[in-house]
């Protein structure tokens, strides 16, 4: 008894991947087959634009009329939106990482007043952030004005980017109002990247200040080496003390 | 007891194949292009007095970055380009706008542009990627809050040979606004997604596909 228990519980587990194996499978499936309908119709769509010469001027260069790439991009989107949804973890897991990205901001991003909150959506995998390649690849999640990227093995969130706007989205919400000096916000920027517990004493680095109109910027540069970026770590600030710029480049296996 | 043992092992081994099973069975290296400034592949357009340089600003030749694939530019040797970038001021018509050439390779590419720490003040940076033999998908990008940082352009796999990027300077926020111009890059994501439906993207940096 005591061993066909066990057994029985290893079948059932073996079933029961296999028929969530199995809806994933058909779900990929539905993706292909939707996926093959939309390229056709991509090419149907160039063809039309070819054969009728449906082109416009600009850049000096010859583009397919702008009614034509508004049929093209609706199209494409939905094509990434599969691709990107299909190489996804399950939702059940994505939430948990959302939870941390959530507060994380709570603790690091919300806390000028009057900021508003964002809805956080996942938007991707990639292979790192900037020119820093995460093993086993991170993951990214937006929201309206900001992206996230988080490595999914311990939810930690190594850079916080403003984000790129497509046309006809609303305008990034800024805080400029004139409330912090560039001292102050470098002890907030101390703090911040201190709460972080990278392991690495900012003492024992190069410290370089920035500031654009508004905005102010700290980054704390260690050594390049042979074919690696300088570690370094980046913290921004618009004058009101909205967190605009986080960059951990010490993250474990740089 | 020897017997079940081993139809355990053997369940847990078949459990394990069919686990693995989805797993992409190759990981391309992703090829990456560094396009300088100071390169071929960069055209200013528009009165040249609005164009102006400033030195060691930027990515390429700076000593704190490192090179991919043993070279900045397949046409811009590390050693041959200077360390610098260019800046045009912000318009609400167009006048001045930039062309890093990207080569119109077959395949499907990620792309960015590098904001420099200086010089790239505008809050409005508008690009445009080309691609697909006609294509172009505009974007904006807020150089106020980029320092020293790569922004991630439309780019991936529904977007089959990039021709361009270009930047412009109809922002519409005033004379005194800076549009930075530096390096821009492509990463390789794959030569056709109907053979390769995973591709590379997911191993090329930052968000792909606007």
């Amino acid at each position: 008894m005591l061993l066909i228990l066990p057994a029985f519980a290893l079948v059932a587990t073996v079933g029961v991947g296999l028929s969530v194996s199995g809806v994933v499978r058909a779900q990929q499936d539905a993706g292909k087959e939707r996926l093959a309908t939309l390229r056709q119709q991509h090419a149907a769509i160039v063809e039309d634009a070819k054969a009728n010469n449906k082109f416009v001027e600009m850049y000096n260069q010859q583009l397919y009329a702008p009614e034509v790439q508004q049929k093209l991009r609706v199209i494409e989107d939905e094509m990434l939106a599969i691709k990107v949804e299909a190489e996804a973890r399950p939702v059940a897991e994505r939430a948990k990482t959302a939870e941390a990205i959530n507060a994380w901001a709570d603790k690091f991003y919300y806390t000028v007043d009057g900021l508003p909150r964002q809805e956080l959506k996942y938007t991707g995998k990639a292979g790192g952030f900037q020119k820093m390649e995460v093993a086993g690849g991170v993951e990214i999640y937006s929201t309206a004005d900001f992206e996230y990227t988080v490595d999914p093995k311990n939810n930690k969130v190594l850079d916080l980017i403003t984000r790129t706007k497509k046309e006809g989205e609303p305008k990034w919400v800024m805080d400029m109002t004139a409330r912090f000096s560039q001292d102050q916000l470098e002890q907030k920027a101390r703090e911040l990247v201190e709460a972080q517990n990278l392991g690495v004493d900012l003492k024992t680095l190069t410290l370089e200040k920035g500031q654009k109109e508004g905005t102010f910027f700290f980054v704390w540069r260690g050594q390049a080496g042979e074919n690696k970026q300088a570690p370094s770590v980046k913290v921004g600030f618009t004058q009101g003390g909205q967190l605009i710029r986080y960059s951990n480049g010490f993250f474990e296996g740089l | 007891m020897k017997n079940l043992f081993s139809k355990i092992i053997l369940a847990l081994a078949v459990v394990g194949v069919l686990g693995f099973s989805n797993v992409p069975s190759a990981l391309a290296y992703n090829e990456r292009t560094i396009h300088c400034s100071e390169g071929s592949f960069l055209t200013l357009n528009g009165p040249g007095q609005y164009w102006y340089k400033y030195t060691n600003y930027g990515w390429c030749h700076n000593p704190s970055n490192w090179n991919e694939n043993g070279q900045y530019s397949n046409q811009s040797p590390y050693s041959g380009i200077e360390y610098s970038m260019r800046m045009t001021y912000s318009g609400c018509s167009l006048s001045n706008w930039a062309v890093w050439n990207m080569g119109n390779e077959g395949g499907y590419y990620a792309a960015y542009a590098f904001v420099p720490s200086n010089h790239a003040t505008t809050t409005n940076g508008h690009y445009t990627v080309t691609y697909n033999g006609g294509s172009g998908n505009s974007v904006y990008v807020n150089q106020n809050n980029l320092y020293d940082d790569w922004a991630a352009l439309p780019g991936g796999q529904t977007y089959k040979q990039i021709m361009n990027i270009q930047i412009d300077d109809v922002t519409c926020e005033g004379s005194t606004r800076q549009i930075g111009v530096d390096e821009a890059e492509k990463c390789y994501d794959v030569a056709d997604p109907q053979s390769d439906p995973t591709g590379s993207t997911s191993y090329c940096p930052g968000t792909h596909g606007y």
